[in-house]
């Protein structure tokens, strides 16, 4: 697991413009809206922002993802390794947990753009919270992934198939995090009635939905490897 | 070492490539897998590793038939570069890669890469500048598959048209390398249309022609 871990932090240096070019896309892209948008009432942005987050968000995980299983297609990297051999599993492990990492990084770095320029205060709180909230939607996000781009690479149109299938089996847990993410903000923002906004319920169906996705998704993926 | 027992394959259910092909490799024989072009050399090879559905009775590497045990034991180098290297990583990090969880004993001294890759003809300005693999020519990808296999001490290597793109000095490499695994009891499964560089290394050979197999000495 650790030498795989190494191999694809490796794979990555090597080949930077795989995380670069997304990062820079959603970083600018976040920065462009949230300027458009700035003469906004604070009420309109709690719900514009989350949505904003978590949709860039999205495209930069689906980029990213699709970058590098062009780049795995291209070099026969999944087969080279299974026959390696790792197992499935730890496969889907390890790149799983490095882009997951990426990916938290990046949406904290998003939501506390975002925040800041909303006014929220950005306490150690707030960056737990953020993060108990990311982690579900990441965890069933990213095996999601992995498994969409196994599925659509080895056809000729991936690009144009792969949001076809990964965007709307995305939508309910993406439709759950903006819903908590918004609570949460809602809950520090200034300016607001500042009553208490019942949170426990909707973060308790995004870890349900996280849970499942990632079940299921790991255990396709190590059925669909070895199919490969 | 390696029974294999009415083995079959087809893409099509009515379009057998081969069908009830048997053998039995021993340790430090050497297998020349011959046949036309699209008489299902590859396939046999892929089969074997699992990568296609291969229909069998028996199949079975050093005493164990699961699937995780014969790709542990197997070395596979493919006709296709790209296959089994990074092509980003320079040479000497992709034997590193291929060779740390590799079955080689603990206890064995870790391989000086860089003199392997010098022996091979690696230049050292290549080496030094960690030149990535992607671009190499075919004969320099194909030297380092070589070296990354004579690394991997497995007793079972699978070569599919090994002295693809080698030069002359390549070829008497390999040869020796293959020759060297023979005297350490290893056995050698090789796919080849290079009859006079094969032909005097052979101890067995096994044709492939249609649904129809034959199994021979040279």
């Amino acid at each position: 697991m650790l030498s795989l871990l190494r191999f694809f932090v490796l794979s990555m240096m090597s080949n930077k413009e795989q995380v670069l070019s997304p990062l820079s896309f959603g970083l600018a892209l976040v920065l462009l809206i949230a300027v458009g948008t700035s003469a906004l009432p604070a009420d309109a942005k709690i719900i514009i922002y989350p949505t904003l987050l978590f949709v860039i968000g999205l495209i930069v995980l689906s980029w990213m993802l699709l970058k590098h299983f062009h780049t795995f297609a291209q070099e026969h990297t999944l087969i080279t390794l299974l026959l390696h051999p790792f197992r499935p599993l730890t496969i889907t492990c390890a790149f799983g947990l490095l882009i997951l990492t990426i990916n938290l990084i990046t949406f904290i770095g998003l939501g506390w753009l975002l925040a800041a320029m909303l006014g929220v205060s950005t306490s150690l709180g707030w960056l737990l919270s953020l993060t108990a909230c990311l982690s579900p939607y990441l965890l069933g996000m990213v095996p999601l992934g992995f498994l969409c781009c196994l599925l659509t690479t080895i056809t000729p149109s991936s690009t144009m198939l792969f949001p076809v299938i990964y965007f709307p089996l995305a939508t309910p847990l993406t439709l759950a995090s903006i819903e908590v993410y918004a609570l949460l903000w809602q809950s520090s923002a200034p300016g607001l009635d500042g009553a208490s906004y019942a949170i426990t319920g909707p973060l308790g169906l995004l870890m349900l939905l996280g849970g499942f996705f990632a079940l299921l998704s790991t255990w396709l993926i190590s059925w669909a490897l070895t199919a490969l | 070492m390696l029974t294999a027992k009415n083995l079959s394959f087809g893409y099509t259910p009515d379009q057998l490539l081969f069908s009830h092909l048997s053998f039995a490799v021993r340790p430090g024989e050497i297998w020349h897998l011959r046949g036309d072009n699209g008489a299902g050399k590859t396939t046999l090879f892929k089969g074997l590793l699992g990568l296609l559905n291969l229909r069998y009775e028996w199949l079975e590497l050093t005493g164990s038939s699961s699937l995780q045990h014969f790709r542990q034991h197997t070395t596979y180098m493919p006709a296709e570069g790209a296959l089994g290297q990074f092509s980003y990583f320079a040479a000497a990090t992709n034997l590193q890669l291929f060779t740390s969880s590799s079955l080689s004993s603990p206890s064995s001294p870790k391989p000086h890469l860089q003199q392997q890759l010098e022996a091979w003809g690696f230049r050292t300005s290549t080496l030094q500048h960690h030149l990535q693999v992607r671009h190499f020519s075919t004969g320099m990808r194909q030297r380092l598959a070589c070296l990354r296999t004579q690394l991997s001490k497995r007793p079972l290597w699978i070569m599919d048209e090994p002295t693809r793109g080698l030069d002359q000095r390549g070829q008497a490499l390999l040869k020796t390398m293959i020759l060297h695994h023979q005297t350490q009891g290893g056995a050698t499964l090789i796919a080849s249309h290079h009859q006079t560089w094969i032909n005097p290394i052979t101890t067995h050979i096994l044709e492939l022609h249609g649904p129809k197999c034959s199994h021979q000495r040279p």
